[in-house]
């Protein structure tokens, strides 16, 4: 039996991999990832060569040529939401890499301090008499916090890389000519050490304004990989896919349906714990600011600050006080259209699996399955039952939807618009030197030198595959159940719908934002 | 995905494509695609601006290929070429016919889309910019039509005049040229500090009038003409280089090594001047116009001034530079150098609407005291001498950039916002930095544009 290690707590991973087909990587799997792996050793010798290049021969032609080279042999991720721009760095904020953070002002209070902005200071920035409260009152302000990055500190940071936590100030006005509904207004950032005082800049700021942008950008990068990634898309899922091992017979229905979501849970968690996280040195840590102690700790806040219900698609919107769609925010609009035809899928199943409460009342293995999930002995995952025991068969749908959406298309759209995000390394803000507002304007750039980006290319070409697609049951008990193919085929067929819609949406929106599109996402975190 | 460097390298772009299309055909083809994917879009000329005009994180879309003579109307004295055609190709074209062009850049490899674009000019009283020669433009906006802007007057016209690729690809243009004439070419060199009172008088009793200073070298260049219908005598190495431009060019990089000597400043400001040319002769109006064939890789800062401010602008040159220079500092290692020309009608041209005194300081590239000077120079241009500066040289203050030109930029904007609702032609330095778009209220009538 699978047991349960806690040296990364509230997080639970494997004490080791269970040696049996259905945990370990198939021979599909390895045709995925191999030439990924190669793709992976071409890019570290281009980053390579390239870094190491005189300026002078570089920009002489000879970067380039290596460039259109390297293209042939690894073709370009796609989906990279542009970062260039006052506009698109709103639009990160709704649908970058962390469309999941930024929340809904309700009040004076929920603005950050320093980001209550006079009105002498507000009116230049939306072209006409402006009074902060009253933008509250109508709900246009939001707020985007890097709370969780707080701890960064020359002892946290690893040595020659900068990261520092701040806030966003953004506001929806329509009425005024930008290509996004939603503009920033102002950014508070330490304008020294990480863990320094703090100012506050705004886009008529000029260098200083870019700066601070760049800084944010970095708390992005870590925020999305940290808390949205590796908490929400590995290790809140692990103790699914450990309980269903433990309490569920291979021939369970339940194991049956989770087992294409959660097969490679165990062995991609233990690797990105073991090798990507436990150490400094590990791939993941390499490629960011802080420390492993440092990085754990954010990772954690995931877990210790929300229920796992709380965390579920709408809850999170509702938290977040962005339900309603007065404009374009293309991981809700997008991410609604996913959700609704997996839980579609997730209703049939259940209502098909047990015809009736009391089938599924009698059903012991769910029931511990789910125990053990939420157990603090077990899995631990914080709030997964409304009760003590699973009361309705609405409450198993509302949990697998979670699941089955976390693990799928929620890890998806992390994974891969990292991946298209991280791979312009000479243009990502991923690693600052030092603190862009620290140094003179002119020296700037000194501080995006190009060798930051030393294995960070190779790791995002390594990890860049994808093992199977959304509804795709080919080759699992679940698509080979006769009963269930007329279900899945309508989730098949729904699915195609809402790629349809969602392509037809992105012809509007500022940059397409394809990472919710289900010909791109997976059933489950499979890498 | 291309990395593309303009030709200073102090501005690069990682665009996912760059297209080099041949044809107007093919220039639709790619805004359509861009509009399928929903892409951004910008336009290369010949890559010379040293302003962020270009990068975007869409597609760039060069009309280096596009270099064709379409037509030449010889009774109406019109010339149309594509937008890609360099200033060489189209001196060379009309001078077949007899012909010259008004206002063109000194320097002849821009190309006609990016000197259009950016609303520069050459020299001389009847001048104004390159882009207000022009009596047709061919354009494909931003919806992928191509539309004809022949209306001289219309906002329409007005916007294209100086349009900083804004407005969607310009594929061709058809100038009006003019019977070629030739100039009567006078180098008078002037006590430094006299320059600035002789300046009227020059203005007065010549058409064409630069001026030249290598700071802090004690005298001043006029190059001066005036038309006349006496014969040329052959010039070498104005249009085509000659070997020693060639040679001058390879020189570029040691230039600012020797400039930093202060011994060398003399010698060195000798060579400048008699580069661009010594004593009196007789050239055509080409040969006038493109003296200089070897561009050293410098970084330039200009300002429009109104004409009449041009001695006192001069006079605060000269005084500022001078204590600089007595302070072992110098932040201008080229020259100081102005130019004359009459008012634009283009809606946000530098010379829009006033004779204009164009003043340019050029520096080395890598010269670390440049920067001492720039913000003097950008802040005293703009408040003191009501100073626009030149769209394609470097800006040093973008937000305030676009603020001299009042109800002109908000034409302008109309004009862009109608072709261009989507802002799919503009990157975000000018529509962020440059014009605050994000910071100004939508007209009534671009929210109507949208709404449609």
């Amino acid at each position: 039996m699978v047991q349960y290690d806690r040296t990364f707590a509230p997080f639970v991973v494997p004490a080791t991999l269970p040696m049996d087909l259905d945990s370990l990587p198939d021979a599909r799997w390895m045709a995925k990832v191999l030439p990924n792996q190669v793709r992976g050793v071409v890019a570290d010798v281009f980053s390579h060569v390239v870094d190491r290049m005189p300026d002078r021969i570089r920009r002489a032609g000879a970067g380039r040529m290596l460039e259109q080279w390297f293209r042939r042999l690894v073709p370009e991720i796609p989906g990279r939401i542009p970062t260039l721009g006052d506009a698109e760095f709103a639009y990160q904020r709704f649908a970058g890499i962390n469309p999941v953070t930024v929340t809904r002002a309700r009040a004076m209070g929920d603005v950050p301090e320093k980001l209550r902005l006079p009105d002498a200071m507000l009116s230049p920035l939306l072209g006409s008499e402006q009074r902060l409260a009253k933008r509250v009152l109508c709900g246009d302000i939001f707020v985007q916090r890097y709370d969780a990055l707080r701890g960064l500190s020359s002892t946290t940071l690893q040595g020659g890389k900068f990261a520092a936590p701040g806030n966003v100030l953004l506001c929806h006005a329509p009425e005024l000519d930008a290509p996004f509904e939603v503009v920033p207004l102002a950014i508070e950032c330490p304008v020294d050490r990480a863990d320094g005082a703090t100012a506050v800049f705004t886009p008529l700021d000029g260098s200083s304004w870019a700066a601070a942008k760049l800084l944010m950008g970095v708390a992005d990068v870590h925020i999305a990989e940290l808390c949205l990634h590796l908490a929400r898309g590995h290790f809140m899922l692990a103790p699914f896919a450990m309980a269903m091992r433990r309490m569920l017979h291979p021939r369970h229905p339940l194991h049956e349906f989770l087992l294409p979501h959660l097969r490679f849970n165990l062995f991609v968690d233990l690797f990105a714990w073991r090798s990507g996280v436990r150490e400094t040195s590990g791939i993941l840590i390499r490629t960011l600011a802080g420390n492993a102690a440092w990085a754990q700790q954010v990772t954690k806040t995931e877990h210790t600050n929300h229920p796992y219900s709380d965390i579920a698609f709408e809850r999170c919107l509702e938290r977040r006080g962005l339900l309603d769609d007065r404009f374009d925010y293309p991981y809700r609009d997008d991410g609604r259209l996913v959700w609704a035809a997996v839980q579609r899928f997730v209703q049939a199943w259940v209502e098909h699996t047990y015809p009736s409460a009391r089938t599924l009342a009698a059903d012991a293995p769910v029931h511990a399955f789910l125990a053990d999930a939420g157990s603090p002995e077990g899995g631990n995952v914080n709030g997964l039952l409304r009760g003590a025991r699973l009361d309705s068969r609405e409450e198993l749908i509302e949990i697998l939807t979670h699941v089955l959406f976390d693990a799928g298309p929620l890890h998806s759209m992390s994974h891969y618009s990292l991946a298209a995000h991280l791979q312009h390394v000479d243009e990502s803000p991923a690693f600052l030197r030092d603190n862009p507002l620290a140094v003179a304007t002119d020296d700037r750039e000194q501080v995006f030198g190009t060798r930051r980006s030393k294995g960070q290319l190779g790791r995002v070409h390594r990890t860049y595959a994808a093992y199977d697609r959304l509804g795709d049951y080919r080759g699992s008990a679940l698509g080979r159940r006769a009963d269930l193919r007329p279900m899945i085929a309508a989730y098949q067929e729904e699915l195609r719908i809402v790629e349809a819609k969602i392509e037809q949406r992105n012809l509007g929106r500022l940059a397409p934002f394809i990472h919710l599109l289900p010909s791109r996402l997976t059933n489950g975190a499979s890498i | 995905m291309t990395t593309w460097t303009n030709w200073l390298g102090n501005e690069s772009a990682s665009t996912t494509e760059l297209h080099e299309p041949l044809t107007t055909a093919q220039v639709v083809e790619c805004v359509e695609r861009a509009n399928y994917r929903n892409q951004r879009v910008r336009v290369l000329g010949s890559g010379h601006a040293w302003s962020p005009l270009v990068p975007v994180e869409g597609i760039l879309l060069s009309t280096k290929r596009m270099r064709a003579i379409r037509s030449i109307d010889a009774a109406q004295r019109q010339l149309t070429v594509e937008a890609g055609a360099t200033i060489r190709d189209v001196v060379a074209a009309a001078g077949a016919y007899g012909l010259t062009v008004n206002s063109p850049s000194m320097f002849l490899g821009l190309s006609v889309g990016g000197v259009i674009a950016t609303g520069s000019h050459g020299t001389g009283r009847n001048s104004a910019t390159f882009g207000d020669e022009v009596v047709g433009f061919e354009l494909v906006t931003p919806d992928g039509s191509v539309v004809q802007v022949s209306e001289p007057g219309s906002d329409r016209w007005r916007a294209m005049l100086c349009n900083l690729g804004t407005l969607g690809v310009l594929t061709a243009v058809t100038l009006q040229c003019h019977p070629m004439f030739n100039v009567h070419e006078v180098h008078q060199r002037v006590d430094r500090g006299e320059a600035a009172a002789v300046i009227p008088t020059m203005l007065a009793e010549h058409e064409f009038v630069e001026l030249f200073w290598v700071p802090p070298a004690a005298y001043v260049k006029f190059k001066l003409g005036n038309r006349t219908d006496k014969p040329p005598s052959p010039v070498r190495g104005r249009i085509h280089p000659t070997l020693g431009d060639r040679l001058m060019a390879a020189t570029g990089p040691v230039l600012p090594y020797v400039a930093s000597v202060p011994g060398l400043v003399t010698p060195l400001a000798n060579l400048v001047y008699d580069r661009i040319g010594t004593g009196t002769r007789i050239v055509t109006a080409p040969d006038f116009n493109h003296y200089n064939q070897a561009y050293p890789l410098c970084i330039s800062s200009e300002f429009a001034i109104p004409l009449e401010h041009a001695p006192a602008a001069w006079r605060w040159l000269d005084t500022r530079l001078g204590r600089y220079a007595d302070a072992g500092v110098r932040p201008v290692t080229l020259m100081v150098h102005a130019r004359f020309c009459r008012a634009s009608q283009g809606f946000i041209a530098p010379s829009s609407g006033r004779a204009t005194c164009h003043l340019e300081v050029l520096s080395f590239k890598g010269n670390r005291h440049r920067h001492l000077f720039a913000e003097d120079f950008e802040t005293k241009m703009r408040t003191e001498f009501e100073g626009r500066p030149h769209w394609g040289k470097e800006l040093y203050n973008p937000a305030a950039a676009a603020k001299g030109y009042g109800a002109n930029l908000d034409a302008f904007l109309e004009v862009r916002h109608e072709l261009d609702p989507t802002q799919r032609f503009i990157n975000p330095f000018l529509r962020d930095q440059v014009f605050g778009l994000a910071r100004r209220p939508r007209s009534t009538r671009a929210r109507a544009a949208t709404a449609a």
